[in-house]
């Protein structure tokens, strides 16, 4: 199998959990495959695009207030604070094939949550791509969040799963969520995959 | 089993072995003027636990005969340690708090003169009359906690009093668990057949060793969330009840258990599942004589080699001049991480792992109640598991919640802790959530290398394959950690009065504080009864963790329970919107000495972090500063413990 590293930067990204409890709402700390799945598929269009991707190292993290406002009534709702990070920087990986041969090696999309209040401004740059094959796998922590009905694209074999729900759209006005493998899973896969796996020399 | 009543059949090791044996089998000898022994089932389990060569008596039944394996099993070591020319050594040498002296008279440990007739008389006497239980602990207990199990030096690192325990537990659960033997046997067999047998056993009868880690998928947010810990507490003792015979060791949110072989893990899992909750487990199929508490063995050993090659590695380029540095790095690298001992072991152990995990002696994995592979909106918003059925208004800001009925009805529970309710309703200024972590596999590592260093000590060859870790250490070690806790806790309850103090868990607690150098206060209490409980810890590393945050009481509980769920410094205080101090455990009596009197100058500098951190930090070092020379306290403190560790230090003592 054959992946497309690419580098990304965000001096503002909110990817939100779903747990919000009424007024606050966490960041999620790693790149769901539905996330920069749906990203690169708005993006780009085309149905086979598959990636994941996790986070390196943001600079802090902040909050931003504000109150959604239902669209019917036009009366705003409580205010709510999502949690977003400042200075991301990060990896993901787009399993290669003839559809997503043709990304070029540099864009700039918007990602996560908040992008019309600003938000998500990421730019990507190519950095290789890596083959990998059953016998590379490493053991360790899963570092992103896959649906399990893709867990093969990328190797991923659980040994300790930790599992989860990510929401995947069904058409233009219905989602699902589908039972997915979260991160701090233990896992065998690509050393990418695992967490530290840059930071272990590898790249 | 019951009537045996394991838990005695050691009480003979509370006399003197020069004035009688502890099985009693030469009972009463020369002694004149001693009460006989009126036979009952206890004195069956004394006199017949033992089947070794010299032993004139032995198991007749196949209850002493179970008790015998229970003896052994529960043993802090496979008894082939030899010291020779080493007096017995009656005190114990607890790992982590080793005593200051060896001594080598029982009377003196125990402070009762243990060779006299009245005192051999006083225990005959209590057993004749055929005892309860709690009987035994509470008169001969303070005895039991002072004298180790086995006197050999090198072999004294447990009590009697765990030994006496951990019997007894054993005894249960292999009564149940063996084939049974006719008593008939017993009576016919000769004590070389019964020896062989009781071999046979303990070499061939497999056990499985479970540690199970538990697992809330609901994140609490709310206060009244919080009752997620009180219903931990509920799953914790359910399963204890239910696995009366088999828990060994209970942690925070971890267990470990001893199960036979057929037993699976599904009773836990409905147990759990009833609450919402899902556990992750790894099991390991092992001989009846390697109690190894840690089922995740080679993985723990293959972490420890690990961590060794990166010590070893910095070691050496340390030892490099940092121009040459870069060039040697590769060859170094290559040395330590391939062709060293610990890469050899690695890769030994990596064979292991793969084929315990092809043989089925090894499992782990995670096991929750039945999820769905698609679940329609809405979903749960607090546990995200499942498909949320119910809805929760707030009374108060009147937001709707969708909730799945475990989450439902663990917020339906009201307040169960109402001292965090009414700090919220009084507006409380400032909270502690104060928190203490155990790390199981560090803790191992820890005591397996304290106990080589014992050995080493001892001239005992081959100390680090020797010093393996049994269920007994862990469980010696257990009792001192909730004595230790709950010294911790009372020593908080105290300072800040009952008012200011909410228990939630008994490792996990939360105080209202007036000043943020309340959490100084926290910080002394804990560094005293660390050092009364637990020296050892701070020469070799810490299994032990310290986790503060100090928050608003409407800061998310979310955002705090981040940091102590998982707590990865000895010592780790966050302060929300001022800063972390993260320290090991050996610098936390030096960074409590701290002296800085100019209290002007914290104030100083804080005020110049708010704008600049980097500017302040600059200011310390600045020259040309008028306060350059007394911010030399300062400077020392940074050099040994970093700046932010200071600077946040600053900003409690002085913001």
């Amino acid at each position: 199998m054959e992946y497309i590293h690419y580098t990304f930067k965000s001096e503002t990204l909110c990817i939100g959990e779903r747990i919000k409890k009424g007024t606050f709402r966490p960041m999620v700390m790693t790149i769901p495959y539905t996330t920069i799945t749906g990203a690169l598929r708005t993006y780009f269009g085309g149905g086979e695009i598959h990636a994941v991707g996790w986070i390196e190292s943001y600079d802090s993290k902040d909050y931003l207030t504000y109150s959604p406002r239902d669209r019917r009534t036009g009366v705003s709702k409580i205010p709510i604070s999502l949690e977003f990070l400042v200075n991301v920087k990060g990896h993901i990986y787009i399993l290669n094939n003839k559809e997503t041969e043709k990304i070029p090696g540099r864009f700039e999309l918007r990602l996560g949550a908040l992008r019309v209040k600003g938000l998500g401004y990421t730019q990507f740059i190519k950095n290789d791509v890596v083959e990998v094959d059953e016998n590379q796998l490493e053991y360790g922590e899963l570092n992103t969040r896959i649906p399990l009905e893709h867990i093969d694209k990328f190797l991923i074999k659980p040994i300790k799963p930790i599992y989860g729900y990510l929401l995947k759209p069904v058409s233009l006005s219905k989602a699902v969520y589908v039972k997915s493998l979260f991160e701090g899973s233990e896992v065998f896969a690509p050393w990418f995959l695992t967490k530290g796996g840059v930071a272990h020399g590898h790249s | 089993m019951k009537d045996i009543k394991p838990e005695m059949h050691d009480i003979g090791k509370l006399i003197d072995s020069s004035v009688i044996k502890h099985n009693f089998e030469n009972y009463p000898g020369n002694l004149k003027g001693v009460p006989p022994i009126k036979m009952n089932p206890i004195w069956e389990g004394i006199l017949h636990h033992h089947c070794t060569e010299k032993d004139k008596k032995y198991p007749k039944n196949f209850k002493t005969f179970v008790l015998s394996i229970a003896d052994s099993v529960a043993s802090a070591t496979s008894r082939h340690i030899e010291v020779r020319g080493e007096a017995p050594r009656y005190n114990i040498y607890k790992l982590w708090n080793p005593p200051e002296s060896n001594i080598h008279e029982l009377s003196k440990v125990i402070n009762e003169d243990t060779t006299s007739i009245k005192w051999v008389g006083k225990i005959v006497e209590f057993i004749n009359r055929n005892p309860s239980v709690e009987e035994f602990f509470e008169i001969f207990g303070k005895y039991l906690k002072v004298r180790t199990e086995d006197a050999t030096p090198g072999s004294n690192i447990t009590s009697l009093w765990t030994h006496s325990k951990l019997t007894a537990l054993l005894s249960n659960f292999l009564y149940d668990y063996l084939e049974k033997v006719n008593d008939k046997w017993f009576e016919i067999a000769t004590k070389d057949e019964i020896r062989d047998y009781i071999r046979r056993v303990r070499e061939d009868t497999k056990i499985k060793i479970v540690k199970i880690k538990i697992n809330f998928s609901q994140h609490s947010v709310r206060i009244r969330d919080l009752n997620i810990f009180d219903a931990l507490e509920e799953v914790k003792n359910e399963i204890l009840k239910e696995y009366p015979n088999n828990v060994i060791f209970v942690g925070f949110n971890e267990l470990l258990l001893i199960l036979p072989l057929n037993k699976n893990l599904d009773e836990i899992r409905e147990i759990a599942s009833k609450y919402g909750f899902w556990f992750e487990y790894v099991e390991r199929i092992q001989n009846l004589n390697q109690p190894y508490p840690d089922p995740d063995r080679i993985i723990r050993l293959i972490n420890k080699m690990q961590k060794i090659q990166y010590k070893k590695f910095k070691e050496q380029i340390a030892k490099i001049p940092p121009d040459k540095r870069r060039k040697a790095e590769e060859g170094i690298r290559k040395t330590v991480f391939e062709k060293g001992r610990e890469a050899k072991r690695i890769s030994e152990l990596w064979s292991e792992y793969h084929y315990e995990l092809n043989e089925g002696l090894y499992k782990k994995g995670s096991i929750y109640a039945n999820l769905p592979d698609q679940i329609n909106p809405p979903i749960c918003e607090i546990c995200q598991l499942n498909q949320a059925t119910e809805k929760w208004v707030d009374e108060e800001s009147g937001i709707v919640e969708n909730l799945c009925t475990s989450c439902f009805n663990i917020r339906n529970r009201g307040a169960k802790f109402p001292k965090l309710d009414e700090w919220e309703r009084e507006g409380a200024n400032r909270i502690l959530w104060i928190r203490i972590g155990l790390n199981v596999n560090e803790l191992i590592n820890v005591l397996e290398d304290l106990y080589a260093e014992y050995l080493r000590s001892l001239g005992v060859r081959e100390s680090e394959e020797r010093a393996e870790i049994r269920f007994s250490v862990l469980s010696e070690f257990d009792w001192d950690y909730k004595e230790f806790l709950s010294k911790f806790k009372e020593k908080i309850f105290g300072a800040f009065g009952e008012n200011n103090f909410q228990q939630i868990l008994g490792d996990f607690v939360a105080v209202k504080i007036e000043s943020l150098k309340d959490i100084f206060t926290v910080l002394r209490m804990f560094d005293d009864i660390f050092d009364e409980f637990f020296p050892k810890f701070k020469e070799v590393g810490s299994p032990i963790k310290l986790g503060v945050v100090c928050s608003d009481i409407k800061y998310p509980f979310l955002e705090s329970w981040q940091i102590l769920s998982d707590l990865k410094y000895d010592v780790h205080i966050c302060v929300i919107g001022k800063g972390e101090i993260r320290l090991n455990m050996a610098q936390l009596t030096p960074f409590l000495e701290i002296k800085v009197k100019n209290k002007a100058l914290l104030h100083k500098l804080v005020a110049v972090s708010e704008i600049s951190e980097k500017l302040a930090e600059i200011t310390l070092y600045d020259r040309a500063d008028r306060d350059y020379r007394k911010y030399k306290p300062l400077r020392d403190a940074v050099r040994e413990f970093g700046y932010q560790n200071i600077l946040t230090y600053a900003k409690i003592m002085g913001g």
